[in-house]
């Protein structure tokens, strides 16, 4: 008996390990030509691909997109349903050009051209912009030449600081053996440490530049014969924004991190008494959300699925300077200018925080950033308006938002109103049977 | 007098006799209660959100209880002609007409043209109503409210066109009462489902969920030109867009998805006849 439970346990622990070794087995990879696409999303240039699976690409009208024909290995992974290129060990630039029909016919063939990426406030500033041709390098060698300024600049202050080292080691030296006091203008000043530079430029790469109007189109990769590359035959959609407008993100001050969003006109802002809010405005535009999804994350074969008549508000850049003004009845009562602002942690163990306007000429702010900047509005009970003007006092199209204070009723208010009709009707019920009973009685003498 | 004269005349007669049946009756004001209750629910659950969290974006938070009322209050309407038509066959009231200047066309445009009336007059109570609350709570009219308002006319007519086929085309009332429900909540159900699903953030959604995403978008694709729901939507969409002539062209489809159903309803009865 003993041997047998030993048995079947040994049996379930193999079976359990051969599964375990199948689960971990490594996904297979294979060498497929696919596209690299970099497109432009109407706030940054994105990043997905198209392997064979995928026949269509949807790129934005009247940008500049990236494609790049590439040979890599390709492999899906199921954990998050998505296909994966091994871009670090497996890419090879297929030759040829980039031929684009439309009904058939070509349209444009397309060679590959030099570019690059520019993120005037640094890789995590968030905007970025495409150079493409002669000004690539251009651009390029800007950013270089701005590097190695930037590390000779450094050399420069390394020797300044140790001359000002030895300075004051020497100063210091005197004054312990002599006694003789300095005052502080007559010390050396510590040299300033050089900024690094703010911008930041990719390298010079190759690749077709993409810029269609709306329309359905094909393309393909052609090789120096005019013969196509396999696997390179796919479909293009190219798609415009529906509508465009600005929207809100607004941060509660009672709940800093959980931000709420107003993108469209439609939406009302409901507050319950007087509140304090922040708001920042961005320019959006409204996408189909199933070609702006597929245009986002190809390599996810769900992606934008089942959403092809719904519509999907997006985020461009910030709205600069923004000023909110706020009205009642018409009026303008208010005119807010952005802000920055730090939130503050309350000391001691209880947790909370104060959001105060930040100061940086102050010794409180010393060192540090401000969280945010926005525009902060403190609004009592009321109905108002909100919308946002330029510098030169323009309203913008499309930042109008109501907001109201709501009050709260009692329900049982409510529900007595929706009693309202039933009560009428047993009225008309009870005043047409007493009518029918009074024509009913017999007529005495 | 002319046969359009006759038959202007039959059918205000028909239409004026129903609704003087309707409005003494106590269904239409059961079923405005139940309306109300029902909305009331919504606003509740609105107006304890904005109170609970302090702040909150939304639209018009009147849109959706009216909806619901319009679609409760119209669905008793449906109801209502689709039992009248089959209980005036039953009891040979249907056959009475007939022989008199009444014709197929001019008995369901008699009793379309009755509900349409009454359910105006419910939509004059119901803007009443949530003015009062606007007014109340603070929620507000705005135009969004009003497009409603306004389309949901449309959706009550193809609403109530939808009961009138059903009841030439079903044998018995009990068949067409069921099949209205059943079809009006399976419609309602998909466009809800639809909506919900629409408005999740595409970005975190499971598997699952675009997988019913996709077989709901299918369906609701494949309902576009039946359902009552896809029309409002196409015409809330329009006027949510502000594109005259979107708005025009859906309210045109509106019109015609409801003469279309009226046709048939016509034709059908002509076939089956009056008799019982």
């Amino acid at each position: 008996m003993r041997n047998k439970i030993l048995c079947i346990s040994i049996l379930v622990i193999a079976l359990l390990m051969a599964v375990g070794s199948v689960q971990a087995a490594p996904p297979q990879r294979e060498k497929q030509n696919v596209y690299g696409i970099t497109p432009w999303t109407g706030k940054e240039y994105g990043g997905t691909f198209a392997p064979k699976g995928v026949d269509k690409i949807h790129l934005l009208a009247g940008e500049n997109n990236v494609l790049n024909t590439l040979e890599t290995e390709v492999y899906f992974w199921p954990i998050t349903n998505e296909y994966m290129a091994n871009w670090f060990e497996s890419k090879v630039v297929i030759d040829g050009r980039l031929q684009i029909l439309q009904d058939g016919k070509e349209i444009k063939v397309l060679e590959r051209q030099p570019y690059v990426h520019v993120y005037p406030q640094g890789f995590y500033g968030g905007v970025s912009k495409l150079v493409v041709g002669d000004e690539a390098e251009k651009k390029y060698q800007e950013y270089q030449q701005a590097i190695d300024d930037y590390w000779k600049a450094i050399s420069d202050y390394r020797e300044a600081y140790a001359a000002y080292e030895q300075q004051m080691a020497e100063i210091l030296k005197e004054v312990t053996e002599t006694g003789k006091t300095y005052a502080e203008e007559e010390l050396p000043k510590a040299p300033e440490q050089p900024e690094p530079p703010t911008l930041y430029v990719t390298g010079v790469t190759e690749a077709f530049i993409v810029n269609l109007p709306v329309g359905e189109y094909a393309i393909r990769t052609i090789d120096a014969d005019g013969n196509t590359v396999e696997g390179t035959d796919k479909k293009l959609s190219v798609f415009e924004k529906r509508r465009s407008g600005v929207g809100y993100q607004i941060i509660p001050e009672s709940k800093w991190t959980r931000p709420v969003q107003s993108d469209d006109a439609t939406q009302i802002l409901y507050l319950e008494g007087t509140r304090t809010m922040y708001l920042k405005a961005f320019h959006e535009a409204e996408y189909n959300q199933h070609d702006f999804l597929r245009m986002t994350s190809l390599e996810k074969p769900l992606a934008g699925k089942g959403a092809e008549s719904a519509y999907m508000w997006v985020h461009e850049e910030e709205v600069p300077d923004t000023k909110v003004q706020v009205l009642q009845a018409g009026e303008v009562v208010m005119e807010v200018p952005t802000k920055p602002y730090y939130v503050k942690q309350t000391p001691g163990y209880a947790l909370g925080y104060d959001i105060v306007e930040f100061d940086a000429e102050s010794d409180e702010f010393l060192g540090r950033k401000p969280s945010f900047e926005a525009v902060k509005l403190e609004l009592g009970p009321g109905s108002y308006q909100i919308r946002v003007v330029d510098a030169t006092g323009q309203v913008l199209k499309g930042s109008v938002r109501d907001i109201r204070s709501v009050n709260v009723v009692p329900m049982w208010q409510l529900y007595l109103l929706s009693l309202v009709p039933l009560i009428f009707g047993l009225v008309v019920v009870l005043r047409r049977r007493n009518l029918r009973l009074k024509a009913a009685k017999p007529v005495t003498a | 007098m002319s046969k359009m004269k006759y038959r202007r005349n039959a059918i205000g007669v028909i239409a004026r006799r129903d609704i003087k049946s309707t409005v003494n009756g106590i269904g239409i004001y059961v079923a405005a209660s139940l309306a109300f209750l029902v909305a009331m629910l919504f606003v509740r659950s609105n107006l304890k959100g904005v109170t609970e969290n302090g702040l909150m974006v939304m639209v018009n938070p009147l849109n959706y209880p009216l909806f619901i009322a319009v679609i409760i209050g119209a669905t008793y309407l449906a109801l209502t002609s689709t039992i009248s038509v089959a209980r005036e066959r039953d009891q040979g009231t249907l056959e009475v007409l007939f022989y008199g200047p009444v014709d197929s066309t001019t008995y369901i445009t008699a009793k379309f043209v009755e509900q349409i009336v009454t359910f105006l007059g419910l939509i004059v109570v119901y803007i009443a109503v949530f003015f009062i609350i606007s007014k109340m709570t603070n929620f507000g009219m705005d135009g969004s409210f009003l497009a409603m308002a306004g389309l949901s006319v449309l959706l009550a007519a193809s609403i109530v066109a939808f009961g009138l086929l059903l009841s030439t085309v079903s044998r018995s009332a009990r068949t067409s009462v069921i099949v209205l429900l059943v079809l009006l909540l399976a419609f309602l159900a998909i466009d809800i489902v639809a909506g919900i699903l629409n408005s999740m953030s595409a970005k975190d959604m499971s598997a699952t969920l675009i997988y019913a995403r996709v077989a709901v978008d299918m369906l609701n694709r494949g309902l576009k030109w039946i359902s009552p729901f896809a029309y409002l939507n196409r015409g809330i969409a329009a006027v949510g867009l502000g594109v005259a002539s979107q708005i025009l062209s859906s309210i045109g489809a509106s019109l015609l998805y409801t003469v279309v159903l009226l046709a048939l309803a016509v034709q059908f009865l002509d076939r089956r006849g009056v008799r019982k």
